[in-house]
């Protein structure tokens, strides 16, 4: 798994209260229980202060997948 | 019970259509209508059935459903500002207008939306519930009454029906609310001329008369207003000496038009005192299992609802 992957999936662990291996590439609000709209807010938060970048709300409100996540930090950090 | 075993069937195809479009709001309904009783349920169908026939042509389920997702987008968008600038992010009525109230189609699809969030947010289905087990047994003599930004019509469609005899006033900015309220209370099966409308800023000219009324409906108003205090005051003048006041608002809310910022209970109790109103009886909502402690400290959603009587 990549660095920026596995730091990713960390963050959702984190903020989701689960274990690391739970999160994968079909993660997404209809697979983990924990990931509804309030927590949605405290993982773009999380995202934010993990790798250091801005995510504008019209921007964070449509990361509703893991892959739409890695996709979009992938881009910002490049 | 589950929502197949109630017979809700407008219900049923919006929550179905819901669950197509979002899968956060598809998450929550689920699981908030596992929980719900029996008289949800029925007021649920009402509900969603006069939205509908509000809606004429466009009162599908689908409609109900896409309004819905959209304007949990919106607050969703919100509050991920909030959480970071620990603001609401407009400051000013008359940006809020330009941007909300002054545009008609926008309009519809807000008020429908908002009214949708009566059912699926369960602190707005509390307020209901107060309002109508609570409030509406205070005003069942009234005569005559007002609301103060009538949105969606429920409470004010809702306060004629508890109300037999009361002739009203509804005051708002946008004459798309307006409308629709009035679509609503036919969708009752009510006399919409009981309901008066006032088309007008509440925060340049209140036409009401001094010590008039014996209901006021002033829900989620306080927070979209620059002045809102100076009308609350205002308001305190038209009531008769028995008069009662719906009175809610919320704290740590964010939405596209909320200008007015309360971090807490205290503070609100602070300005309905301030304001020349007294609290009969109250009624307070946070996140989950949140206590209101816990949810001021973490500038999380509290909502707020009050029957009130001049002071």
């Amino acid at each position: 798994m990549s660095e920026i992957r596995q730091k990713i999936a960390t963050v959702f662990a984190e903020v989701m209260n689960v274990p690391t291996d739970a999160i994968n590439d079909n993660t997404s609000p209809e697979t983990l229980a924990e990931w509804d709209s309030l927590s949605h807010v405290q993982l773009i938060q999380a995202l934010e202060e993990a790798f250091k970048i801005s995510i504008a709300p019209d921007e964070g409100i449509d990361l509703e997948t893991f892959t739409m996540v890695l996709d979009f930090v992938q881009k910002k950090v490049s | 019970m589950t929502l197949s075993e109630h017979n809700a069937p407008n219900l049923t195809r919006v929550v179905e259509a819901i669950g197509s479009k979002s899968p956060f709001q598809k998450k929550s309904s689920n699981q908030y209508l596992s929980t719900a009783d029996a008289r949800f349920f029925e007021f649920a169908e009402g509900w969603v059935s006069r939205l509908m026939a509000a809606l004429g042509d466009q009162g599908t389920p689908d409609k109900l459903a896409e309004a819905y997702v959209w304007y949990t987008k919106l607050i969703r968008i919100e509050e991920l500002y909030f959480a970071k600038e620990k603001k609401y992010r407009f400051e000013n009525f008359d940006e809020v207008n330009e941007r909300v109230y002054s545009r008609d189609d926008y309009m519809v699809d807000y008020v429908v939306g908002l009214g949708m969030t009566q059912l699926f947010w369960p602190n707005h289905y509390g307020i209901v519930r107060f309002f109508l087990d609570t409030f509406i047994p205070t005003v069942r003599a009234a005569k005559r009454g007002a609301e103060v930004g009538v949105g969606h019509g429920l409470f004010h469609s809702q306060l004629l029906a508890g109300a037999p005899e009361i002739e009203t006033h509804m005051l708002d900015i946008s004459p798309t609310s307006l409308a629709f309220t009035h679509k609503v209370i036919e969708a009752m099966g009510m006399d919409k001329d009981r309901a008066t409308p006032v088309l007008g800023d509440i925060q340049k000219q209140m036409p009401v008369e001094d010590e008039s009324l014996d209901a006021l409906l002033f829900g989620e108003a306080i927070e979209h207003l620059q002045e809102g205090e100076k009308v609350f005051s205002q308001l305190a003048t038209k009531m008769k000496p028995d008069g009662r006041c719906f009175f809610t608002t919320a704290a740590n809310a964010p939405a596209e038009d909320h200008i007015l910022l309360f971090r807490g209970v205290g503070e609100i109790r602070d300005v309905i005192d301030a304001c020349g109103w007294s609290i009969l009886e109250e009624f307070t909502a946070t996140l989950g299992d949140m206590s209101v402690e816990q949810a001021e400290r973490e500038n999380q959603n509290i909502n707020y609802a009050a029957v009130l009587a001049k002071k």
